[in-house]
């Protein structure tokens, strides 16, 4: 009932930002709609556990699907403890110099830079340099690389948004500084720290060019079995697909993007049911 | 310097940059006694306060000269750690800040990691509660969270948990001034029991406050010490016109 009414002159704003939502709305159901209508139909459980092939009715995602979710893990498994133990070392523990201050400055510029960079990196460094060749490993690392510097803002973002009168409170009760670290501060900054994590490693499952480029395979019959192995991913057999003339190979590829996008929101659901889990028990603890 | 002075300053100055926001104090503090520091907004009492438990280590660019004496060992030495000094000078802030667990954790957490086992962290948990005269109002819930406490609830669960690791003296930087009148009694009961344990500085922006509960009393301005002397003595008849001009209300 406070409210203040609007004002005639400020209503092109608002009528902009509305109509800005619309428009973006229409374009992700327009598309959603699209892709479904084209690959629903080819969701079966036989598109699971069949291997690409050349033929459209025998065609499934078999290895993409498991090469992507080996991805994911060993990503996850370099990424995670890389990046937050980065973003603890600069928020917390680094004396804040030059130096440290140039590195924290530039890691959002790193965020920006395009996926096929890291691709050319990830093809020196670890698949020629390191001897990994165009492995589940070589793969991993490289995407580790794309997301680090997402991760690692997250992770500084929620330190930061930690109460100083918290930090001020364990000292004063004699909590050593690692104490306070790891007791005070890191349990209040995960919910937001997890939401980073699992925001970026969901962006890499989306992620085609760098995989390319460190040489990971357009077509595989076969299943990785360790991380040295060859793969495929999902990402890439849609490309894959999709760039095929015939309308079979385009709903093939439509079928496989709605098993991304489901993976992609699965995890974003995960993230938010997580911070809300975390955030509410933060009080009470 | 008094042999019963439990904490002393010697020349104690701090500066943040350029700026010297406390200067060259010297000042002693006995045990059972409530000195109460008062002067205008910004002349360094939270500095000084800070100074005493090296809070202020934390902040950037603070530069601090002079000794800190406590049971006669300079705590800025360098073979000092202020972790264990902060153990024994604890600390209650202006606004009331639990840490975000239940009531019982909140004085548990420091005495368990001060090395006691569980059935003695309960006995002092207990004991640190009914110190805080906060023991009757919580003792049926202590699993909830500090949140749920009100906010002078709150400020006397801080000085349980400053109480609970058995510290000589107790740092108050206006521990009533997030608190509304009747919060504000309750924390000024309090410290009168208290000193009966503990030494307690505590500063004040409130001169009725500080003529109610403390002993002693100190007049910062601009850094430094005006005077400091008995509270009855220095309300009623101030020995240097600056304390007298701030008293009368003529600036601050
Ligand atoms: N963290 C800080 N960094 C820089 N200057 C500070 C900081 N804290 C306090 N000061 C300055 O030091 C002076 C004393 O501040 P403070 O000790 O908080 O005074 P008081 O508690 O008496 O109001 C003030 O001029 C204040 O601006
Ligand atoms: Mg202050």
């Amino acid at each position: 009932m406070f409210a203040k009414k609007l004002h005639w002159k400020s209503l092109p704003l608002p009528v902009a930002g509305l109509a800005s939502l619309i428009i973006a709305f229409l374009f992700l159901a327009f598309l959603l709609i699209h892709i479904f209508s084209e690959g629903a139909g080819g969701l079966s459980w036989s598109f699971f556990i069949n291997f690409a092939s050349r033929f459209p009715t025998k065609a499934g995602i078999y290895s993409a699907l498991m090469g992507s979710l080996w991805l994911l893990a060993l990503t996850a498994l370099i990424s995670i403890p890389v990046g937050i133990f980065s973003a603890l070392y600069l928020e917390e523990i680094a004396a804040k110099n030059a130096f440290t201050n140039f590195i924290r400055g530039n890691i959002a510029n790193l965020a920006g830079v395009p996926s096929i960079v890291y691709g050319l990196l990830g093809l020196a460094l670890f698949v020629r340099i390191l001897g990994f060749g165009s492995s589940l490993i070589a793969g991993a690392c490289t995407l580790s690389l794309l997301i680090l510097p997402v991760i690692i803002m997250a992770s500084i973002e929620s330190l930061r948004a930690v109460p100083r009168k918290l930090r001020e409170a364990a000292f004063g009760v004699g909590a050593s500084p690692m104490q306070v670290l790891f007791e005070h501060t890191l349990s209040q900054a995960i919910p937001g720290m997890i939401t980073g994590v699992i925001l970026a490693l969901s962006r890499s499952l989306g992620e085609t060019a760098p995989l390319i480029t460190v040489g990971a395979l357009a077509f595989a019959a076969f299943l990785p079995e360790s991380m040295t192995d060859q793969f495929t991913s999902l990402s890439i057999q849609i490309f894959n697909w999709a760039s095929r003339p015939q309308m079979e190979f385009q709903e093939l590829a439509a079928t496989a993007i709605i098993v991304i996008l489901s993976i992609t929101f699965m995890m974003n659901f995960v993230a938010m049911l997580l911070r809300w889990k975390l955030s509410s028990r933060k009080a009470t603890s | 310097m008094g042999l019963k002075s439990i904490i002393s300053t010697s020349h104690l100055s701090v500066a943040y940059g350029d700026k010297v926001a406390v200067e060259d104090v010297s000042l002693e503090f006995e045990s059972r006694e409530v000195s109460a520091l008062i002067g205008p907004s910004g002349c360094g009492k939270s500095t000084f306060l800070r100074a005493l438990n090296r809070m202020n280590d934390f902040l950037d660019d603070v530069r601090t000269s002079g000794q800190v004496i406590f049971h006669g060992q300079n705590i800025y030495d360098s073979k000092i750690d202020p972790v264990l000094v902060r153990r024994r000078i604890g600390m209650v802030f202006q606004k009331p800040n639990p840490f975000p667990k239940s009531i019982y954790e909140n004085v548990a957490w420091a005495v368990r990691k001060f090395g006691f086992k569980e059935n003695e962290v309960r006995e002092r948990v207990e004991v640190a509660l009914k110190g805080a005269a906060l023991w009757a109002e919580v003792k049926d819930r202590l699993k909830s969270s500090a949140f749920e406490l009100s906010g002078g609830q709150q400020q006397r669960l801080c000085i349980a948990r400053a109480m609970a690791l058995g510290p000589e003296v107790i740092l108050m930087d206006e521990p009533c001034s997030a608190l509304d009148p009747i919060a504000t009694a309750k924390i000024e009961d309090l410290i009168a029991e208290l000193k009966e344990q503990f030494c307690i500085i505590v500063v004040t922006h409130n001169m009725q406050q500080a003529e109610r509960i403390s002993d002693r009393t100190v007049f910062f301005l601009n850094g430094k010490v005006i005077e400091s002397e008995a509270t009855s003595h220095i309300f009623n008849r101030p020995r240097e016109e600056l304390t007298k001009n701030y008293l009368t209300g003529r600036f601050g």
